[in-house]
């Protein structure tokens, strides 16, 4: 142990530890994408939060925005963010950023080593203006190829020196593509220097004129030391965005000469075309004042100042900012406030919280029991009935909370939340579909049970109506949504063909998915058992602790006598019991006969899953006998499990599960023979356990199971590494 | 994931049930070692005691632990090494008042309660109770650790440089000192002290992780105890 640290160290050293708890940020080890290293938070949006990144491959810093889960939060981010990248890679100029690469959940931009122009205290005048000047030349470029920012703010502006990097075509909207999106679109961007034909709700009109009056918007911001327009709450910002003149800009700022204050103005002008005819013309109108010519701006006629007093019709424009209000609808609560960022940071991270915990409880259904699982699902639901309490109208947080209390088997509690979320967000596709599902899963339930009335079938009526939102808005759903719903209407309507068609879908995209136990059942019910049985095995394969595979599992068992049978029994039996260590002893003092039923199934050749069955087996055979202080006998059990993971990976080559739990064989068997001193067998076994975690984070990212994998590879490498 | 199958962490090793084994007892010690400091301070909270009687009396602790039946007790509801040892020395504690006053009046025929007035935590609301001062060592010593770990590996490896400029830079008392001044020191370019900063911050928070790792049984409570060393220490 070293000296004791100073306070101040320790202190410091504590704080640089933090980044290990922020998700993103806290496995060095873990690269998002294979690829991309986070390395510090810059910044957090409505969108999502960006990062400083390292690019392993090619070995330089660049920007990672990313959003917390792709069509989560809301409908249509991902497609949104793809659309996005796809515009912005187009675009080639020294004063945009870069994009390099984008996912389905993050963008890979160029790193800009600045400071964003909000953050530059009292710019100097000329130096702001050549920045604007600069600015709106690269917006121009954006624009001819058909692009429009609509975000364009102080902050979105980086300035470095004498150079301006426009950063984040965040909601760039291809201008030839008329989109669905527009209502996420629409809503999405700073109120305080939007245009009045985006406050209002008009994002058809939209154009390049919009982005002229943004940047006209930023340099008065930073000419007069606020935005054009400030106001207590969203509705009366909205409201004077699109109905009211700002103020002059002279009258806040004396000290801003006259003739830029005219081109402020002109860009600021409620009618487009009153504004620069592109942001070209203002890069212009801007040169021309800084060469000490003429601008073309004028101050308006006071016969056009009146005539637009008269014009104004303000019932109309209060209209139009209530239509906008009900058409932003769901995204308005976070917006109220200046909070508003922290609000939307927080929920993306609970919900990001509530996805991890649905994930871990179904992964530790099987390792650590249904006690760790219910958990898991307890603190989850805990957590989210927290923050309800303190934020009522959060709908994302509503589904959530639905989805877990499904999952902990409290259907009619699920059921009322996914109403809260709907109550909230009339049409939340995402909320939709899982209250489709949920009420599927109660009619097949009841079916099953042998119950048939008006009420059930009303019940099928209605879970069929939910799922029809999958052909409405696919957009905004995730993929296996739209499959599952799909699936499970085709199950509702008595068409099992298509049903098990959609499902083999579902399970080709998605293979932790329900659908193996759907199709279990499927082929059950079409007098299949072999095929409802490899189905079965497959589902506990692939989801070890997911109830409804252990379920079909032990359905699949009706014929009496067989393996098939007394597998699952087995394996119910295992998942049942694992309750808590009593019962995981009571289990390690049966693998002679858990394995094996399994090597039963082997002998038949008949799965992947039973050779990794048979491998868990070996596996407990070796704790016990490494428990027991027989080394050798656990070395020779964990090398079995070793070949029979092997077998099933020649299977299948890319179960993920399998090759983590691969990995952890080695890294036992490397533990062993570091403590009998063999050290180039605990390099090799090393070396094996590091080939698999590699082939797994080439398979998937952002896995529990492998990161878990992968943390305690490294803590074990630590260890021995210390003896090699 | 099956995650209870492993026996993967140390304290997952001294969890798993059945007969005591050899392995058991030897991650207990690693565990017990590295922990010393906090258990200590625990002691001295607890017991009133100077920290080299503390430190005596650790061995002590040690040995009623092995030989009374706790690890067999302690499995399942304990994920953390820390919560553990805390119900642990507690008891001790509370063992320990016990016969103290017990030596006091003369005799040892009372039989008092566990939560009783004997309970240590009811000594003195002025210091810190003695979980607060277990867990202001804890997060002490998991750091040092780290920092220990990160000075070894990187002489190991011979970066000497890189460690001198991390350490320059967290050891330096008073205001974070700036990169250029640490470039000036060593020679460097600040894009050399930043990259520096940059791998070594990384290599002492994977330790950092691999210590937290081994005091937990399952990946859940591994984000639960390393949200808790980092949150801020209230006063």
């Amino acid at each position: 142990m070293s000296a004791e640290l100073p306070p101040e160290a320790r202190a410091r050293l504590l704080a640089d530890a933090r980044a290990l708890v922020q998700p993103t940020l806290g496995n060095s080890v873990e690269l998002l994408h294979g690829r991309y290293r986070l390395l510090r938070e810059l910044g957090r949006g409505g969108m999502g939060v960006v990062y400083e990144a390292e690019d392993v491959a090619l070995r330089r810093r660049v920007a990672v925005k990313r959003l917390a889960l792709p069509a989560a939060v809301g409908p249509g981010l991902s497609e949104q963010v793809l659309r996005e990248a796809r515009a912005a890679a187009r675009l080639d100029h020294p004063n945009i950023a870069a994009v390099y690469d984008a996912y389905a959940d993050a963008i890979v931009m160029q790193f800009v080593d600045g400071q964003p122009l909000s953050d530059v205290a009292r710019p100097p005048v000329r130096q702001l203006v050549a920045w604007i000047r600069d600015a709106a030349r690269a917006v121009h470029h954006a624009h001819e190829h058909g692009i429009v920012h609509r975000d364009l703010k102080p902050h979105n502006l980086m300035v470095a020196g004498e150079r301006v990097v426009v950063t984040d075509f965040g909601l760039a909207k291809e201008l030839a593509v008329d989109t669905s999106l527009s209502l996420s679109g629409s809503v999405l961007g700073t109120p305080s220097y939007m245009p009045p034909e985006q406050a209002g709700g008009r994002a058809r009109e939209v154009d390049a004129r919009s982005d002229v009056y943004a940047l006209g918007a930023t340099l008065y911001d930073r000419l007069a030391g606020r935005p054009p327009f400030v106001e207590k709450d969203l509705v009366a910002l909205l409201r004077a965005v699109v109905e009211d003149e700002p103020a002059p800009l002279r009258v806040i700022a004396p000290e801003v000469p006259r003739d830029l204050a005219l081109v402020v103005h002109k860009c600021l002008e409620k009618e487009k075309p009153r504004r620069y005819a592109s942001a070209a013309e203002l890069a212009d109108d801007l040169e021309r004042w800084l060469d000490g010519r003429a601008v073309l701006a004028k101050a308006p006629s006071r016969r056009y100042r009146l005539a637009k007093g008269l014009r104004r019709h303000r019932t109309a424009v209060a209209a139009a900012v209530l239509l906008a209000l009900v058409t932003f609808g769901a995204v308005v609560w976070n917006w109220t406030e200046r909070a508003a960022t922290a609000a939307i940071g927080e929920t993306l991270d609970l919900v990001e919280d509530l996805n991890l915990k649905l994930d871990n409880a179904r992964a530790l259904g099987a390792g650590e029991g249904p006690s760790a699982m219910g958990e898991q699902l307890e603190q989850g639901i805990a957590s989210a009935r927290a923050f309800l309490a303190r934020h009522p109208e959060t709908f994302q947080v509503e589904l959530k909370l639905g989805e877990l209390l499904r999952e902990s088997g409290q259907h009619q509690e699920a059921l009322l939340a996914f109403e809260r979320a709907l109550a909230q967000y009339e049409d939340y596709a995402p909320a939709l579909v899982q209250r489709g599902l949920l009420r599927a899963y109660l009619v097949g339930a009841r079916r099953a049970a042998g119950e048939s009335s008006a009420e059930l079938e009303a019940m099928r009526a209605l879970a069929l109506a939910d799922l029809a939102v999958a052909e409405r808005r696919s957009h905004a759903l995730r993929e296996v949504d739209v499959r599952l719903a799909r699936a499970e209407s085709a199950r509702l309507e008595d068409r099992p063909d298509e049903a098990q068609r959609l499902y083999r879908d579902v399970a080709r995209i998605a293979p932790h998915l329900e659908a193996p136990p759907a199709l279990a059942a499927l082929a059950l019910a079409q007098g299949d058992p072999d095929e409802a049985f490899r189905q079965a095995m497959s589902a506990v394969d692939l989801a070890r602790g997911f109830a409804p595979a252990y379920v079909a599992a032990s359905e699949t068992a009706d014929a009496p006598d067989t393996p098939e049978e007394a597998a699952a029994r087995a394996i119910r039996q295992h998942q049942c019991s694992a309750a808590g260590d009593e019962a995981t002893l009571t289990i390690d003092g049966i693998p002679g006969r858990f394995t094996d039923w399994a090597a039963r199934l082997a002998e038949k050749k008949s799965t992947a899953g039973a050779y990794a069955l048979r491998a868990i087996g070996e596996v407990r055979r070796a704790a016990r006998l490494k428990a027991e202080d027989k080394t050798t006998e656990a070395l020779a059990a964990l090398d079995r499990a070793a070949e029979d993971i092997g077998h099933a990976l020649t299977i299948d080559s890319e179960l993920v599960p399998a090759l983590c739990d691969r990995a952890l064989v080695a890294l036992e068997r490397a533990q062993l023979c570091g403590g009998l001193g063999r050290t180039s067998d605990v390099r090799e076994a090393l070396n094996r356990a590091q080939d698999d975690l590699d082939r797994a984070a080439k398979l998937v990212s952002g896995s529990e199971q492998l990161r878990t994998a992968r943390g305690l590879f490294s803590s074990r490498e630590t260890e021995l590494g210390l003896a090699r | 994931m099956d995650a209870g199958i492993f026996p993967t962490t140390l304290w997952s090793d001294v969890r798993r049930g059945g007969a005591v084994g050899k392995a058991r007892e030897a991650a207990l010690a690693a565990l017990a070692q590295r922990y010393q400091a906090p258990a200590e301070a625990y002691l001295a909270a607890a017991l009133r005691l100077p920290r080299e009687r503390a430190h005596e009396l650790f061995q002590e602790f040690f040995a009623w632990m092995l030989a009374s039946d706790w690890l067999a007790k302690a499995a399942p509801e304990r994920g953390r090494f820390r919560a553990f040892l805390k119900v642990a020395l507690r008891n001790f504690a509370t063992d320990e008042l016990r016969k103290e006053r017990a030596a006091k009046r003369g005799g040892g025929a009372r039989t008092e309660s566990l939560d009783g007035e004997d309970a240590p935590e009811v000594l003195d609301h002025a210091t810190p109770t003695p979980d607060e001062a277990l867990d202001a060592a804890w997060r002490a010593a998991v750091v040092e650790a780290a920092f220990e770990r990160t000075r070894l590996a990187l002489e190991r490896s011979e970066r000497g440089l890189a460690f001198a400029v991390f350490r320059d830079y967290y050891l330096a008392g008073g205001p974070e000192p700036d990169y250029r001044t640490l470039a000036a020191r060593h020679g460097l370019t600040t894009t050399d002290v930043s990259n520096y900063l940059q791998r070594t911050k990384n290599a002492y928070r994977e330790h950092l992780r691999a210590l937290v790792l081994d005091t937990v049984a399952n990946p859940s409570d591994l984000g639960d105890e390393l949200a808790w060393l980092v949150t801020e220490e209230r006063p």
